[in-house]
């Protein structure tokens, strides 16, 4: 059953990614991106990934991608051809970088055994699931970078609206 | 399910300088929103008020000893932390000073330049008290986010725009080579705290890691071969901004590497002593080359600070307790030259609303206070006795002698006297050539205090520089056993608070 779920998650990424790079219209490309996305989020499902599932839709697919598609249409590219003359460059270096994949695998060969883990406060633990692992390490070991980060956020916020906003109503205040 | 925050309330009073300043930014933030009629000053006042109260949290840290780590150890507070972050506080108050003339010029947002000021200040102090390497990255992009925005703040001149641009881009990549050279030391030990990476032993991973770490960090000081942003970014930036730029960031980003390469590297010195020796004499020789072509004041301060970085790298050439003693030492007269250098250079701008060096011409006629204050600002960053450079360059060379590192050392007295050549030839347009315009020009009060601090600095850490040595060698007593593998930042045994 999980063998199934995996053909067809990776069976879809493999087809909307070469999509992506061989449609013509950059708003199909967006799509076929965020259809990628949401399946690359399945796999991490099948693998018991789930807060990096959630992080996946989220964040990609619901942030970069919506930023990608704003582009697109704020350009009002129709069709980018300047790019598809490459084709048969990226199809060379394509084929060879599978090569070398396959190869690493079929000479490494495929091991069962799980990976070593680093000890240390990031480990799942099995019984809970990995959200609240990540959440809870997030609010107490690495509890320093976490709120730091919402300075960040503060900072970037007010730097965004220094260097970005228009000029007009900021006269009257500012003098 | 066990949530585990080990952390008391008195644990967090070690964050008390660090939370004071935030919510101090917040009270500068909402002050300038709820009053637009406020004048702009008072809030420069506000803000340096806030610095002073947090400079008074410190110092009393300082005499009271307090230490110890927070966070997992991922956040310390030591005697190098504390002393870092004094410098950085006085810098800060001390650019606060001398922009609020400059913040005039900018047309919008005058009251969000304090706010950005203090932001970065804090991301600064937090870098000094970084003690492994995810809170080095978080807190250096932190600290690089507010300078972003300030170097880009003259919205209407296409210079400032465009070292705003070259910044952030090169910024960003270089966060890029410090994400993947974490990634790549944690991948090979597990480990992010320095003290824990010290007993790992050397792979190659490791070593490419704590070379892209130190790349990073090499943008940060500025030193050659990442200096290629410097000049550009210096020149187009707010000149207080540049002051800034030339001064806190090269402080903080020394604390990182003094506490990652003798503590969590100290075992394998022999292999990074000639790197470190290589990037010394190429910024030193680099910088003070190219200054001499320079026609403009802010890019020859510029080039000048790249070979003031390759001064203090001597001290971490030299790798020992006197090393850092050295570097700490010299990063403080550093503070008071080049800042000082920097505020006449903002003062002059702001009333010839030019940095050309050719402008300054006969500055004696026109302002002799703001000439001589130039004078002993540049003769101190030449090395010149009784000023605070000259003791700087002497303790860092000494402990290049104690090491025997001899080529450093007669490279840098070559060095020294080319920097002497350029630093001169100001000084000769100030006071000998003859100005093309008389009118005497006015200096505000707070650009004056500035000043008068700089120079008061400038002069007594030339001529009674013992207590400020004392204060050095204090904090760096963690190295004194640097040579031990697993030489901790702070014994475990210490409790905040001496208790």
């Amino acid at each position: 059953m999980a063998l199934a779920f995996f053909f067809y998650f990776s069976g879809v990424i493999v087809l909307t990614s070469v999509l992506v790079v061989a449609l013509r219209n950059p708003i199909y490309s967006a799509i076929s991106l965020l259809i990628m996305f949401f399946h690359v989020a399945g796999l991490y499902v099948t693998l018991h990934a789930e807060f990096l599932a959630a992080v996946q839709i989220i964040v990609y697919a619901g942030a970069i991608l919506v930023l990608y598609l704003f582009v697109v249409m704020l350009l009002n590219v129709k069709r980018e051809e300047r790019y598809h003359a490459q084709f048969p460059l990226a199809a060379l270096l394509g084929v060879t970088i599978l090569t070398e994949v396959l190869m690493l695998a079929i000479l490494r060969g495929f091991s069962s055994e799980p990976l070593p883990t680093l000890g240390g406060a990031g480990q799942a633990d099995q019984a809970t699931g990995n959200t609240e692992t990540i959440g809870e390490v997030l609010y107490s070991t690495y509890l320093f970078p976490f709120e730091v980060a919402s300075l960040i956020l503060l900072v970037a916020m007010i730097g965004a609206i220094v260097l970005a906003k228009k000029d007009i109503g900021l006269a009257s205040r500012n003098q | 399910m066990t949530f585990n925050l080990s952390m008391s309330g008195s644990d967090l009073l070690l964050l008390l300088p660090e939370m004071l300043l935030t919510v101090w930014l917040c009270v500068v933030l909402i002050v300038d929103f709820a009053m637009p009629r406020l004048p702009k000053a008072r809030l420069a006042y506000l803000s340096v008020g806030g610095l002073a109260a947090v400079l008074l949290n410190l110092l009393w840290f300082d005499r009271t000893g307090v230490t110890g780590t927070l966070f997992a150890d991922m956040f310390v507070v030591d005697r190098l932390a504390i002393f870092f972050k004094i410098l950085i506080v006085i810098a800060t108050a001390l650019v606060i000073l001398v922009s609020v003339d400059y913040v005039r010029r900018f047309r919008f947002f005058k009251g969000e330049y304090y706010f950005l000021v203090l932001m970065s200040a804090l991301g600064m102090m937090f870098m000094a008290s970084a003690n492994d390497l995810l809170s080095v990255f978080i807190t250096l992009e932190f600290s690089t986010f507010g300078f972003y925005v300030l170097v880009a703040y003259l919205r209407e001149d296409v210079a400032s725009n465009e070292a705003g641009l070259k910044f952030f881009i090169l910024g960003v990549f270089v966060a890029g080579l410090l994400a993947y050279g974490i990634s790549l030391v944690f991948g090979e030990t597990g480990k992010l705290v320095f003290s824990d990476i010290a007993a790992a032993p050397p792979t190659t991973g490791l070593i490419i890691g704590f070379l892209l770490i130190f790349g990073a960090l090499g943008f940060k000081i500025g030193a050659v071969p990442f200096h290629s942003w410097i000049p550009d970014t210096y020149h187009g930036a707010p000149t207080p901004v540049t002051a800034f730029l030339s001064i806190a960031p090269k402080g903080a980003a020394f604390a990182i590497l003094l506490r990652m390469f003798l503590v969590s590297l100290a075992t394998l010195k022999p292999a990074w002593v000639l790197l470190m020796v290589g990037v010394s004499i190429l910024s030193m020789t680099y910088g003070n080359v190219v200054a001499i072509a320079q026609k403009n004041i802010k890019r020859l301060l510029a080039y000048s600070g790249i070979a003031q970085v390759g001064n203090i790298l001597i001290g971490l050439a030299a790798g020992t307790k006197m090393g850092g003693d050295a570097i700490l030492f010299y990063l403080l007269t550093h503070l008071f030259a080049n800042l000082g250098a920097f505020a006449v250079v903002i003062a002059v701008g702001n009333l010839i609303r030019s940095d050309e060096i050719e402008d300054y011409n006969g500055l004696n006629r026109r302002s002799p206070f703001l000439a001589m204050a130039m004078l002993v600002f540049l003769l101190s960053l030449a090395g010149v006795p009784p000023l605070a450079g000259f003791i700087g360059k002497l303790y860092i060379f000494v402990a290049a002698i104690n090491e025997g590192l001899y080529t450093l050392l007669v490279v840098g007295l070559i060095n020294i006297v080319i920097s002497m050549y350029y630093y001169l030839i100001v000084v000769k347009k100030m006071y000998i050539n003859e100005p093309t315009d008389r009118t005497p020009l006015a200096i505000s009060t707070p650009m004056k205090a500035a000043i008068y601090v700089c120079l008061a600095g400038t002069l007594i850490l030339g001529i009674y520089p013992q207590p400020f040595i004392d204060w050095a060698v204090s904090a760096t007593l963690m190295f004194s056993q640097f040579t031990a593998p697993a030489a901790l930042a702070v014994p475990p045994t210490m409790v905040p608070f001496g208790g």
